[in-house]
């Protein structure tokens, strides 16, 4: 474990003694004020490890035009996805809006403001991770879905997200923001997907019927971001990422559902990222 | 309408504003452009009575611009009415020469057309128009309104010559208007020995051949500065005309630059 994932775990804990301590104490008021003021100073320095982290990923003062790819999807992509070394001299070959626990749904709405970032004719890469199918299959948005939405789009979407929001998410999201700390300080590690498959073993959520509501609200969202594409006379690509066995079986799901409403749709399927890489290449 | 009109976006000081109106008047600008989101209307309104009271010249000899922002459009639903009165009493007059759409937001730019309509109809604007849109938007207007616009404002320079948008513009009686012209002169303009062996050819500097490199390709160069020697420069561009040649050299710098791009400021253009 190493030392942030300690100091924020003691953070978040002598935060919840603090709390405690006064609720049940006035005698060690003083204490506790001490302990909150620590605390406090923990929480800023997590806020703002937040908000440096994640304001370059509000690349709209990225001056680079004329991309041949956008790619959207969720952790796995955010995490092992080596756009830099694709991006080389003035190769602007790939801009990336993958994003910690982001869903296709704040994808979508993502892509809807940025996609002038592609020439003409340009392709949106759209990876759907299986291993993450709640959160793909999720209408909710993190504060980082939040910070890349023009205002317009936040007041149609109900969203509320004032100035206060921006520079306080430790505060206002608390749980997420503990969540994507704890990924921020975790280490890479290349994931490979098993090939093995136990059929006697009861089905995890990928084999699920739940999944299978998930899917056919994916299949949709696929749909309309094709459709989107199509009317600016942009490309789509489906990258599916196998992780296991069930999610192979999601994928055929999924593409089967797709099948049904429009066939030219490229779908793939990858195990591993140099595969995704060898695409774009 | 003037050949050249001096923009105000990033004028957010009454000073400076008034000091680029009087000198854009004095040098015989008759053209300015604003916009609710430039937050200087008001000062622009004061800036244009106090120097037209000063240096005599009437209201009608002017040609003043201004804008429908997204958000306006977003909160009435396109009933555009009671904001565009709100920016004539900042402006401190009865009529708009030119209102535009500033961004063709998808679900409300139609309603906000059909509300420009009216106001053209009613003489509240003399002329009508919309930014950021390519020749799909106005398939669409003249489909669902039956009413093309005036004009057209679109980020326009060598870099980004928008060619197509402009020939259909030329057959539908359009007028395309060019904002950011000289794209900041950022490379490879700066540099550009193309443009170096122009301003020794025709004697003037690069952003002078580009402002001529507009009006010969037929748009109107919608330019913000503020320099007043640049005011100035841009003023004596009418004393030569480039060769067929060297307009195409300058056009065939295109490479589809965008400086501010549509998607950002406008979510599903």
């Amino acid at each position: 474990m190493n030392i942030k994932r300690i100091i924020l775990l003691s953070v978040v804990t002598v935060f919840l003694a603090g709390v405690l301590s006064t609720v049940f104490s006035v005698q060690t008021g003083i204490a506790s004020s001490f302990v909150f003021f620590l605390s406090g100073l923990g929480i800023l320095h997590f806020n703002q490890l937040i908000i440096s982290s994640t304001t370059s990923s509000i690349q709209f003062n990225d001056n680079r035009r004329n991309f041949d790819y956008l790619l959207f999807g969720s952790t796995y992509i955010w995490k092992y996805f080596p756009r830099d070394k694709i991006n080389t001299g003035k190769n602007n070959k790939i801009k990336s809006f993958a994003f910690f626990k982001r869903s296709l749904y704040a994808s979508y709405l993502i892509l809807q403001r940025t996609f002038s970032y592609l020439k003409k004719g340009g392709t949106v890469i759209v990876t759907i991770d299986f291993g993450e199918l709640n959160t793909t299959a999720s209408d909710k948005m993190q504060f980082t879905d939040l910070l890349m939405l023009h205002p317009v789009t936040l007041g149609m979407v109900n969203a509320k997200f004032t100035k206060w929001h921006k520079m306080f998410p430790f505060i206002f999201y608390p749980f997420s923001s503990i969540l994507y700390c704890y990924h921020l300080t975790k280490k890479n590690r290349i994931k490979s997907a098993s090939t093995e498959c136990n059929f006697m073993v009861p089905p995890p959520a990928a084999g699920s019927n739940n999944s299978n509501t998930h899917i056919k609200y994916i299949a949709g969202l696929i749909e309309s971001i094709a459709g989107f594409n199509s009317e600016r006379g942009l490309k789509t690509t489906i990258v599916c990422i196998v992780t296991d066995c069930w999610s192979e079986l999601a994928i055929k799901k999924l593409a089967k559902t797709l099948n049904l409403q429009d066939s030219k749709l490229p779908i793939i399927s990858i195990k591993e990222i140099n595969e995704l890489e060898s695409l774009i290449r | 309408m003037p050949s050249l009109i001096v923009g105000t976006f990033q004028h957010k000081k009454y000073d400076s504003l008034k000091s680029i109106v009087s000198a854009s008047i004095q040098s015989g600008y008759t053209g300015f452009d604003t916009a609710p989101s430039y937050g200087n209307e008001q000062d622009l309104g004061k800036a244009i009575k106090e120097c037209t009271s000063e240096q005599s010249i009437s209201r009608d000899k002017l040609f003043i611009i201004d804008k429908i922002d997204g958000w306006q459009m977003y909160q009435s639903n396109g009933k555009i009415a009671k904001y565009a009165e709100d920016s004539l009493k900042k402006l401190r007059i009865d009529y708009f020469d030119l209102l535009l759409i500033h961004w063709p937001f998808p679900d409300f730019f139609i309603q906000t057309w059909e509300n420009f309509i009216e106001l053209f109809k009613m003489a509240k604007a003399k002329s009508i128009g919309i930014c950021n849109v390519n020749e799909t938007h106005l398939r669409l207007l003249a489909e669902k309104t039956g009413f093309d616009p005036h004009v057209v404002q679109v980020e326009r320079h060598p870099l980004r010559t928008e060619n197509n948008l402009i020939q259909y513009n030329t057959t539908h009686n359009i007028v395309t208007q060019a904002y950011s012209p000289v794209c900041r002169m950022m490379e490879p303009l700066a540099g550009s020995d193309l443009l170096k062996n122009l301003e020794h050819k025709y004697q003037k500097n690069k952003g002078q051949i580009i402002m001529r490199w507009h009006i010969d390709t037929g748009s109107v160069p919608v330019f913000m500065t503020h320099k007043i020697d640049r005011l100035k420069e841009y003023a004596q561009i009418f004393d030569f005309k480039l060769d067929d040649y060297d307009i195409n050299a300058i056009s065939s710098l295109n490479q589809d630059y965008k400086i501010f791009l549509e998607s950002i400021a406008c979510p599903g253009f």
